[in-house]
């Protein structure tokens, strides 16, 4: 939640410590998702509002990856523990997981919105994205909620101007040559991380570092790693930034997860907030 | 990481929280398989093996305890290291892949061949493509049963069965009663709520 929490998009997600809430759209129908740790007890519990009862096994397994349910933590800390430069860190954030997201072309429009600017700018601009071009909600029913839009569809954002709702040229070419891959299917299936980082590199505005924060958050692969991320560089290293190929050779033995230690490195530098100031501002792309 | 007979023994007998849904333990005298932390007695360390998914204790005709639950286990379906493929596959499974899909068309999603899919699914779960898609959806099926308040047609659609007849015949023959008796007492207990809750491992 810390880490979901400054990026919830308005309109779409309400998000509280202890509370994720938002809209969701499954096949042309509208409905909505809550989710709340249970007190004391080691799950979540979810409320689905949704027409089609036949969709409750895909909508719950999503939201078991947008909360990275399926990790294996015990196995991942143990594995990353051998390294003494994470021991202290994965020590401190116990069961720590990489947070997803309910959808995969949301969270990567969200990441080349967010880049060169802060988190809470980036939030504002996805909130005007969402207005313009969300469908508005429709449940059937009323009911008292902030939430208002469904996140726009590839193939509304692939054929619409965004300058006006004041993102740089250049930013809002990347984010309708994606929609226009993301509509076309391009995007859907990769056989390697390799693939989905060389696939994700060749679209406008996309550099190393989003193809990995996409592959890491959306594509849920365990071994992405922005290995470009000048804080993952700097928390190593503070007074003297590793290098790229510095980091990959250290990043080495965290393998097959480099995620998840990018997350304990990200977290365990007190980034929580500023972290995607750092990571998806500085960071810059080409 | 390979657990041995003798790891996975110890810490069924310390009922040892770490190893929870890593691996589960089939008893060979009641055919009944749960997981690490199960409540009821060690069973004899001879009359148990241990399987690295719920599917493989299906697939070998172990039915799941009533006690400690294996369908409400964490990491059922986990990622697993060193074998992406079967991972990224297990991904496709749960988003409904083989619900009406075949498994030579998933193999060729993930690229690679059907016959190389099913021996790395053999090797590294004890079970076959089709026997996790399966066994998810009886898994699934019985949280829903337990813990929201859907009618067992809602439940039947909802855990991905072609019919209500295939659904029952399924969980006769898994639980040996039929899914409306599942858990007569947890269904009334939840029925006051209203809304579906489903718990999230
Ligand atoms: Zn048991």
């Amino acid at each position: 939640m810390r880490f979901l929490l400054p990026r919830a998009i308005p309109g779409v997600e309400a998000v509280a410590s202890d509370f994720y809430c938002r809209t969701i759209c499954l096949d042309g129908l509208h409905g909505m998702v809550e989710v709340r740790p249970v007190e004391g007890q080691n799950h979540l519990l979810a409320k689905i509002r949704f027409p089609k009862v036949g969709a409750i096994a895909p909508i719950v397994e999503r939201l078991r990856r947008l909360f990275d349910l399926n990790a294996n933590v015990t196995e991942i800390a143990a594995h990353l523990e051998r390294d003494p430069q994470l021991r202290g860190r994965v020590a401190a954030l116990p069961g720590l997981r990489v947070p997803g997201t309910w959808d995969r072309f949301e969270l990567a429009v969200r990441a080349i919105l967010g880049q060169q600017i802060s988190v809470a700018a980036a939030t504002k601009l996805a909130g005007r994205l969402v207005e313009a071009y969300g469908e508005p909600l429709n449940l059937g029913t009323s009911i008292e909620t902030s939430l208002r839009f469904m996140f726009p569809k590839p193939e509304v954002l692939a054929i619409a101007d965004l300058t006006p709702l004041g993102l740089t040229r250049a930013r809002a070419k990347a984010i309708s040559s994606l929609a226009a891959a993301v509509a076309e299917g391009q995007l859907h299936n990769f056989s390697s991380l390799e693939s989905a980082v060389q696939t994700l590199c060749k679209l406008p505005g996309v550099g190393e570092w989003t193809a990995h924060y996409i592959a890491m958050r959306a594509l849920r692969e365990p071994d992405a790693f922005p290995a470009t991320d000048l804080g993952l560089r700097r928390s190593l290293s503070p007074n003297n930034p590793l290098t790229k190929a510095q980091l990959l050779e250290m990043a080495q033995s965290w393998r097959p997860w480099r995620a998840y230690a990018a997350m304990y490195l990200w977290l365990s530098e007190g980034l929580a907030d500023d972290l995607a100031l750092l990571a998806e501002g500085i960071a810059l792309e080409p | 990481m390979k657990l041995d007979h003798e790891t996975c023994y110890r810490a069924v007998q310390a009922r040892d929280r770490r190893f929870d849904g890593r691996f589960f333990t089939a008893v060979l005298t009641t055919k009944i398989y749960c997981r690490p932390i199960c409540p009821a007695p060690t069973p004899k360390r001879e009359n148990c093996i241990f399987l690295p998914c719920a599917a493989a204790a299906h697939e070998k005709g172990f039915r799941p305890c009533l006690r400690c639950r294996p369908e409400i286990s964490p990491g059922l379906f986990a990622q697993f290291e060193g074998a992406a493929v079967v991972s990224r596959t297990l991904n496709l499974i749960a988003e409904g892949a083989l619900d009406n899909g075949k498994v030579a068309d998933l193999a060729e999603q993930v690229g690679v061949g059907d016959r190389h899919l099913r021996r790395l699914f053999t090797e590294h779960l004890g079970a076959s493509p089709l026997a996790v898609a399966q066994t998810r959806r009886i898994l699934f099926a019985k949280q829903l049963i337990d813990e929201t308040s859907l009618s067992m047609t809602d439940v039947a659609m909802a855990a991905g069965f072609m019919s209500i007849r295939r659904f029952n015949e399924v969980m006769q023959k898994t639980y040996q009663r039929s899914p409306a008796n599942c858990d007569e007492f947890m269904l009334q207990k939840i029925r006051k709520t209203h809304l579906h809750p489903p718990k999230l491992r």
